[in-house]
């Protein structure tokens, strides 16, 4: 028979895990909200931004640029990848998920990992994938300027040909209940993604100093754009997992409080009777 | 009283700015622009620097980093990554900065990147101070 006060102290532990799995949980909640607010403030901006591309492109739609090109008679194209994970663990299946949808895509002989989030840079350190990190990353959190950092260094990177195609990969929360991994093409840009058919080019545009220049300041938002969209759902998404994961834990919590205790009564009962039948016992021997 | 255009100000934290105006002033590299009323559709990329805003009812100075201004037929749009009202910049925190800056840009031990990255600090805190100065004419 189980002693009582084991069962007590258990009680007690399960009791205590269970309030961090609930503040955890209300953590990620209000976290989340938090980070779709700041994402549809920002939303108009890089709308703002994409539009104008799209504007110049259908103006000066034979601008030579450097970043449209897709360097294919290139030997060894050196492609990079950006994945998003998360720093810590408790968050489900969502790390799990995104790692394994990032080892499909790279290729470990001519890939380069920048990974961003513990988790990931710890698996494919492990792994022995040629791993590089992004400067000034110490202190990272889902930010505009944060996201416009990595883009320039990217651009810079991409420029200096040291990389040849960038793709970020992140988690993408689909349904309230889907979380799936997705990657997104950011560099070389993609003429495709700038068409509109519906857009009136009548009206006369100049540019000021060039429109290669204004071009190129946008190129660089437009990719912190994407970069920012991304982290924000990887955001989200960590932070539903997570939240999701508490919420089971602390139910698991009060059912396995509830066991217990009957446990614990069932102990607190049979002790009673044995003492009853004890005492009686021993009445009978007088 | 002069004609008015739609004016926005578009930042990734916030639309900063959107109202009818008389009269826009930034800068660019080439220097200063002025935009009134019934302009030629145009994209400029504009400079870090003070941005002047001429309502019919006043006119208010801030402090715009690089970006774009799209002027089309009908209304003008700035996009840029940071906006603040010349009354909002802290200017005690921009000289401390810029003081900062300086020290370490004249200490030989630092490399040319940071070089460059301190050159635009002080770049960014003498253009808001400037822009803070406007405030007090």
């Amino acid at each position: 028979m189980a002693n009582t006060r084991e069962i007590k102290l258990r009680i007690k532990g399960v009791n205590e895990t269970k309030k961090i799995t609930k503040a955890m949980k209300l953590i990620s909640a209000v976290k989340l909200r938090k980070a779709r607010e700041m994402h549809d403030r920002t939303l108009p901006f890089f709308k703002h931004i994409q539009e104008t591309m799209v504007d110049i492109l259908l103006r000066v739609p034979d601008m030579e640029l450097i970043y449209f090109d897709k360097r294919e008679n290139k030997k060894d194209r050196k492609k990079a990848y950006i994945v998003l994970s998360s720093d810590s663990g408790l968050t489900g299946g969502y790390n799990t998920n995104i790692t394994k949808f990032a080892v499909e895509k790279v290729d470990k002989e001519n890939g380069i990992v920048f990974p961003i989030g513990n988790t990931i840079k710890n698996y494919m350190l492990r792994n022995e994938y040629n791993v590089q990190e992004i400067e000034d990353l110490e202190e990272y959190s889902v930010d505009t300027k944060i996201a416009g950092d990595i883009a320039s260094q990217m651009i810079k990177m991409f420029k200096e040909e040291k990389i040849d195609e960038l793709e970020l990969v992140y988690t993408e929360m689909e349904s309230a209940m889907h979380l799936v991994p997705h990657s997104i093409k950011l560099l070389p840009l993609e003429r495709k993604e700038f068409e509109r058919k519906e857009k009136n080019i009548n009206q006369e545009l100049e540019f000021e100093p060039s429109p290669e220049v204004v071009f190129d300041v946008l190129t660089s938002k437009y990719i912190s754009g994407i970069l920012y969209g991304g982290m924000v759902e990887s955001f989200v998404s960590e932070h539903f997992a997570r939240m999701n994961a508490m919420d089971s834990a602390t139910t698991n919590a009060e059912k396995m409080v509830n066991k217990l205790t009957l446990n614990y009564n069932r102990a607190r009962q049979a002790a009673i009777t044995q003492e009853i039948s004890e005492i009686i016992g021993g009445a009978a021997n007088v | 009283m002069a004609k008015t255009y739609k004016f926005e100000v578009v930042t990734p934290s916030r639309i900063f700015y959107s109202d009818d105006v008389e009269l826009i002033v930034f800068e660019t590299d080439r220097g200063q622009v002025g935009v009134m009323a019934d302009h030629v559709p145009m994209l400029i990329a504009n400079q870090m620097g003070t941005l002047k805003i001429k309502t019919a009812k006043e006119t208010k100075y801030a402090f715009i980093t690089e970006g774009f201004i799209e002027i089309s037929s009908d209304k003008v749009d700035a996009v840029v990554d940071l906006a603040e009202w010349c009354d909002e910049i802290d200017v005690e925190n921009a000289k401390f900065t810029k003081k900062t800056a300086e020290e370490a840009l004249s200490n030989p031990k630092t490399d040319k990147s940071m070089k460059l990255e301190l050159r635009a600090s002080i770049e960014r805190s003498n253009a808001r101070i400037r822009t803070a100065g406007m405030m007090r004419r």
